[in-house]
């Protein structure tokens, strides 16, 4: 026993934190009781940095699916958090996991940061709710209604926009945003932009906001420290905010100079912007290099998806195994269906009976 | 060239001489023979004979693979290679592995440490209780019992 006890007296780094890294975080949350170094080891930012990095190089995302409320009268309120015992399938090394949270909003913003979910709720839901969520610590923080939110509540329009939600990676806090075209609102400037403040708790308005309207149907997405919209204009384009500089900016069109409206989908495939866009029976995948070009990455046959997704167009959620296409349906009850890009074939994965949003997603210990 | 051969001694002692693409696995020795380049023998004040002799197995073994690039697919040679990893960390005792870690800390070995990182993790840590990992890894108790209750209790539902 000599070398155990050596090996955890003062070395040139943490060994702990070597062997720890690779752990699942429901065992790291146990091991917080083994020693007062394990647990300041193990709640210290720079060791959560590292099992961020290492479970993010380790192997692909795994994907959330999260029962979302429609009304609070929804039966069975048994507690989720990442509950690893529960329904869960199992595709290659990704898990898809099923949760339910105590607190659930209706709609939940596109994928994850950092570990963290969105939730919340628009229009005349009740109860109304904005909160984080970290599935796998089961930490969540509730925040107030945006003066969007509170204005939906009065009067709902369609389609309506959808939360944001990323990281100032400079400063390294989370913001969640809400960018709308005034004129839904009846005010004279093209867009209105409201970020919520975690430290202040309390939502301000980001000025100037966009300078063009956004898409109606256009669903922020979140990579790398920015929010990506797509814009409203005649050509639609890709827009983007930098959570730090708080500036919004043009990047790139799109591969498609004229498009129909509720065709087009953005999402992050892969680490990488993508679009998705439909024509007739064909879905076609976009993804954007580092060199600022659209490459095509794969066309979905929709003849082969109507079985499950009807008339609509399935969303891209992620890529598992590195060639498997993770869809969902884009309606209330949302079937997940894996294509797999190299054999063409379609399966159904889920077939929900409830309202489910998925989500790509990796463990952290993060919370905001 | 003709190949150079690299000497190194154990904290007791024992003498082995091995090639120095093997020894160079290790990051640490190429700045033990510049500090040391009158002396060919290179003493390693750490590192007992036993262990020493299990990484020196090690590195031979990642050495070959590494140079080779010509016969068998390197995706088999891998395969075989990862395999080979897992039989040479399951054939040691716990105090074996421990010391291994420590020598490749020592040595600077970046894939031997991994791979002993990982093999405890797994056999040791992973699905284990808290008591249990006490106890494998000799960790002194340092919370009062209710410290203990109270680091329990902030993350009760982790325990079930």
């Amino acid at each position: 026993m000599r070398g155990s006890s050596l090996l955890f007296k003062q070395r040139r780094y943490n060994v702990v934190e070597l062997i720890l890294e690779s752990l699942p975080v429901k065992s790291l949350l146990r091991f917080k009781s083994v020693s007062k170094n394990w647990k300041s080891t193990i709640e210290s930012q720079r060791y959560q940095e590292r099992q961020w990095i290492c479970r993010r190089q380790s192997r692909g995302p795994d994907v959330l699916r999260m029962c979302l409320d429609y009304s609070s009268d929804d039966d069975d309120d048994d507690y989720g958090g990442l509950d690893t015992d529960a329904q869960r399938v199992v595709v290659g090394p990704s898990k898809v996991y099923t949760v339910r949270f105590p607190t659930s909003g209706s709609r939940v913003c596109f994928g994850s940061c950092d570990g963290l979910v969105c939730l919340y709720t628009l229009s005349m839901c009740t109860p109304s709710v904005s909160v984080v969520v970290n599935p796998a610590t089961r930490c969540h923080r509730s925040f107030p209604l945006s003066t969007y939110q509170q204005l939906t509540r009065k009067e709902y329009t369609y389609p309506s926009p959808e939360l944001g939600f990323g990281k100032d990676k400079v400063r390294g806090t989370y913001k969640p945003v809400w960018l709308y075209n005034s004129s839904e609102l009846g005010l004279d400037n093209v867009t209105t932009c409201e970020v919520f403040d975690f430290s202040t708790n309390a939502w301000r308005y980001v000025v100037p906001a966009s300078p063009y309207p956004i898409h109606p149907y256009s669903r922020p997405v979140y990579l790398d420290g920015s929010l990506y919209w797509l814009t409203g204009c005649k050509e639609t384009k890709v827009l983007s905010l930098d959570l730090h500089t708080e500036t919004f900016q043009v990047i790139c069109r799109t591969p498609y100079s004229h498009v129909h409206y509720n065709h087009i989908i953005m999402c992050i495939l892969d680490n990488r912007l993508c679009l998705s866009y439909r024509e007739h029976y064909t879905q076609e995948i976009w993804s954007l290099d580092s060199s600022g070009t659209w490459k095509e990455m794969c066309s979905i046959d929709l003849t082969k998806t109507r079985h499950w997704f009807g008339e609509w167009t399935p969303v891209p959620v992620a890529i598992l195994e590195k060639s498997k296409l993770l869809l969902r349906g884009s309606t209330y009850v949302q079937p997940l269906v894996i294509h797999d890009l190299h054999s063409k074939s379609y399966d159904l994965l889920f077939k929900p009976t409830k309202h489910v949003g998925a989500v790509y997603y990796f463990q952290s210990l993060f919370s905001v | 060239m003709s190949k150079k051969n690299i000497v190194l001694k154990s904290s007791n002692g024992i003498i082995f001489e091995v090639e120095e693409a093997v020894a160079l696995q290790s990051e640490t020795i190429p700045y033990m023979i510049e500090d040391d380049c009158a002396n060919d023998t290179i003493p390693l004040a750490n590192v007992t004979g036993d262990i020493l002799a299990l990484v020196i197995e090690y590195c031979k073994k990642h050495v070959v693979v590494a140079d080779g690039d010509g016969g068998g697919s390197s995706s088999s040679s891998q395969e075989d290679l990862k395999n080979w990893d897992a039989q040479f960390m399951n054939d040691l005792d716990q105090s074996k592995i421990f010391n291994l870690l420590l020598a490749a800390d020592f040595l600077n070995i970046k894939t031997l440490f991994d791979l002993t990182c990982q093999f405890v993790a797994d056999t040791m840590i992973k699905g284990k209780s808290v008591e249990e990992v006490r106890r494998t890894l000799n960790i002194e108790k340092d919370y009062t019992s209710e410290e203990e209750a109270k680091a329990r209790q902030e993350n009760e539902w982790a325990f079930k």
